[in-house]
């Protein structure tokens, strides 16, 4: 195995620390360090740095930080969307596409609170319209990218 | 999935070190994903997919930032141009957590921190990502992530000597 400098074993330290090195580049840092006190004090740092940003703890968001994400998404909506609500023509394909993207999207979410909104079917009778709240548009439990559609209750107007 | 908007905040607020801060980065967030959702990759993690639109909003934000500093706060600190740009958390609502005599130090060293290499810390040291997953949210390569961990480690422990060496019992000792 080649032995590897100071200043190269220092310059790959914190991959070597985080396994982030190839095999026979693990070797030669573990080789080297074996016998340098130098590079192993500098690995200890760096370490210590890692442990210290790892045991952080998870901050906690102001309450309802869920309903004002969702407001704020579909306030950000374009045609077709208001702040409360989606109204969709169920025979759009188009608007129907959007909103199952948006079921999609919205069943990634975190889940809060139950389900009444509804989904829009690209084969429905033209003139119904469905309607899908903002604050219900969460999917309890929803699975990430499974459910598109399903479990939500289809209302029309 | 439950925990995405908590997770997304948890990295918001580390790399912005302000609540209001971070509830807005996760807000414009989602924002951008859900309008741009029909470019979602189904092979990158969702979590990952957020954290890559976090990402450059975030760099985008300290940019923007920085070029609207005034001319008396442009000088650089030891720890670079944020070094000015500490906040006031005496009016915070959540200011307990700034209590903690062990994540200020922290925070305020990530955020004397360049954002490339504080985003690719947090994405790694925080959240546990590997140096691939980072490189793929930063869009960069493995290489360039490996340096900007390894500097930011060097800067933030450079940090943490000089403003809290409590945090570090072996610099204690050789004191």
């Amino acid at each position: 195995m080649t032995p590897i400098s100071c200043r190269r074993c220092q310059a790959d330290l914190s991959a070597y620390v985080d396994s982030e090195l190839a095999g026979h580049e693990m070797l030669a840092m573990r080789d080297h360090l074996g016998s340098c006190p130098d590079c192993t004090k500098e690995m200890e740092a760096l370490k210590d740095v890692r442990s210290l940003l790892g045991s952080l703890s998870e901050p906690a968001p102001q309450a309802g930080l869920d309903d004002r994400l969702s407001k704020a998404v579909f306030a950000g909506q374009g045609a077709g969307a208001s702040r409360h609500g989606l109204n969709l023509w169920s025979g759009g394909l188009v608007a129907a596409a959007a909103a199952v993207s948006a079921f999609a999207f919205m069943s990634l979410l975190p889940s809060q609170g139950s389900v009444s909104g509804a989904a829009p079917s690209a084969q429905g009778d033209p003139g119904r319209v469905v309607t899908v709240s903002t604050d219900a548009a969460f999917a309890e439990g929803g699975d990430p990218l499974g459910v598109y559609v399903s479990g939500l209750t289809v209302s029309s107007r | 999935m439950k925990d995405t908007s908590r997770q997304a905040y948890g990295v918001a607020y580390r790399l912005t070190g302000d609540p209001m801060e971070a509830e807005d980065l996760v807000q414009e967030t989602f924002v951008r994903a859900f309008r741009f959702f029909h470019r979602y990759d189904e092979t990158l993690p969702f979590a990952n997919w957020l954290f890559r639109i976090m990402t450059n909003v975030h760099i985008d934000t300290v940019r923007r930032k920085q070029r609207l500093k005034t001319t008396s706060l442009e000088q650089d600190g030891p720890y670079g141009a944020e070094t000015l740009e500490v906040a006031d958390h005496s009016s915070s609502p959540d200011a307990s957590l700034w209590d903690s005599a062990l994540e200020e130090p922290i925070q305020l060293g990530l955020k004397a921190m360049n954002a490339e290499f504080r985003t690719a810390m947090v994405l790694a040291d925080v959240e546990g990502l590997s140096y691939e997953e980072v490189a793929d949210i930063m869009g960069t390569s493995v290489g360039t992530v490996r340096s900007r961990i390894h500097r930011g480690r060097k800067q933030l422990r450079e940090y943490i000597v000089e403003k809290a060496p409590h945090l570090i019992p072996r610099e204690e000792a050789l004191v």
